[in-house]
């Protein structure tokens, strides 16, 4: 039940989240531009916690929050199972044997963590206030994106910023209407699918799959569970 | 037995003792988080966790947690 932090647990907790995105962020920059053995350090900021947790030696989760990163690991699991089955029989079609059944480990990771996170989030904020910030935060990066590619070009500039605005749009009608956000979103998503050519992800294109986890699985992922929470807010209010 | 079936008074038992849920959390050792969880009906505390709650308010812990009369029995 507690968090084993000596009464001070909200502070502990924060500084071990500080730590692990400050190791995550250095791993990722330097293993794409110094030397590739970097990503250790990405490692050890998004596993590095949760073993210490699972060998007892940092107690800084109470039980609620150990339940969420419970129920996002199990969910992640069945997204990557689910995930890998179909890359195996769309590789290996027409043949009889697995002898064709690679997957680019980064694309399993990144949908591993994708969900996990997602899922985390959800739980633990709620459904309304997670899309809420989910969403900003996704238009957030997308638009800094937008700026950094396109900074030195005003008409190309003003037209990609077009693209981000639905995104901070939605993260507010998320709060009043739900269900409406939740189908604009799962619509949105459908249209990524074709603006983006994702449908190549599933003939192995390993740039369309990363895409389609990056920003399909999160779209329809928060869409989808806020048509989720819509519908069971209406059967509350109707029993 | 289904993810409705408990009625939580927390909130009320909190307010009456004119407690905050950062309060409240850290009397019974878990986040503001949780509490807030629990008083939503999003997650349902452990025994551990709800004979603590309990005993904040000197109250049983079936007045802060109730189950459901069973529609199918009448009970």
């Amino acid at each position: 039940m507690t968090r084993g932090t000596g009464g001070d647990g909200r502070r502990v907790f924060s500084r071990v989240g500080v730590i692990a995105i400050a190791l995550v962020a250095a791993g990722l920059a330097l293993g794409f531009t110094v030397h590739i053995g970097f990503l250790a350090l990405a490692a050890l900021g998004l596993f590095g916690p949760g073993l210490l947790r699972e060998a007892g030696v940092l107690g800084d989760r109470d039980e609620f929050e150990r339940e969420a990163a419970r129920y996002a690991g199990y969910r992640a699991y069945l997204a990557a199972g689910a995930f890998l089955v179909v890359m195996i029989m769309t590789k290996g079609w027409g043949s009889l044997n697995l002898d064709n059944d690679s997957v680019p480990a980064s694309i399993v990771l990144a949908l591993m963590l994708v969900v996990y996170l997602m899922s985390y989030l959800f739980n633990y904020w709620g459904t309304t206030r997670a899309s809420f910030r989910v969403l900003l935060t996704f238009g957030a990066f997308w638009g800094a994106f937008v700026v950094l590619s396109h900074g030195t070009e005003p008409v190309a500039l003003l037209m990609e910023s077009l693209v981000v605005l639905p995104f901070f749009v939605l993260a507010f009608t998320a709060r009043r209407w739900p269900r409406w956000t939740g189908v604009a979103l799962v619509a949105l998503a459908a249209y990524t699918l074709f603006f983006f050519n994702l449908q190549r992800a599933f003939a192995g294109n390993a740039g369309s799959m990363m895409v389609f986890i990056l920003m399909f699985v999160p779209i329809v992922g928060t869409g989808l569970a806020l048509l989720s929470s819509g519908r069971r807010e209406e059967e509350d209010a109707a029993s | 037995m289904r993810g409705t079936d408990l009625r939580i008074h927390l909130k009320r038992f909190r307010l009456s003792a004119g407690l905050t849920q950062e309060q409240l959390a850290e009397r019974v050792g878990v986040t503001r988080q949780t509490i807030l969880s629990i008083e939503k009906g999003r997650y349902k505390p452990s025994i551990e966790l709800a004979l603590a709650l309990a005993r904040v308010f000197d109250a049983p812990v079936e007045s802060l947690f109730e189950l459901a009369p069973d529609e199918e029995d009448g009970t």
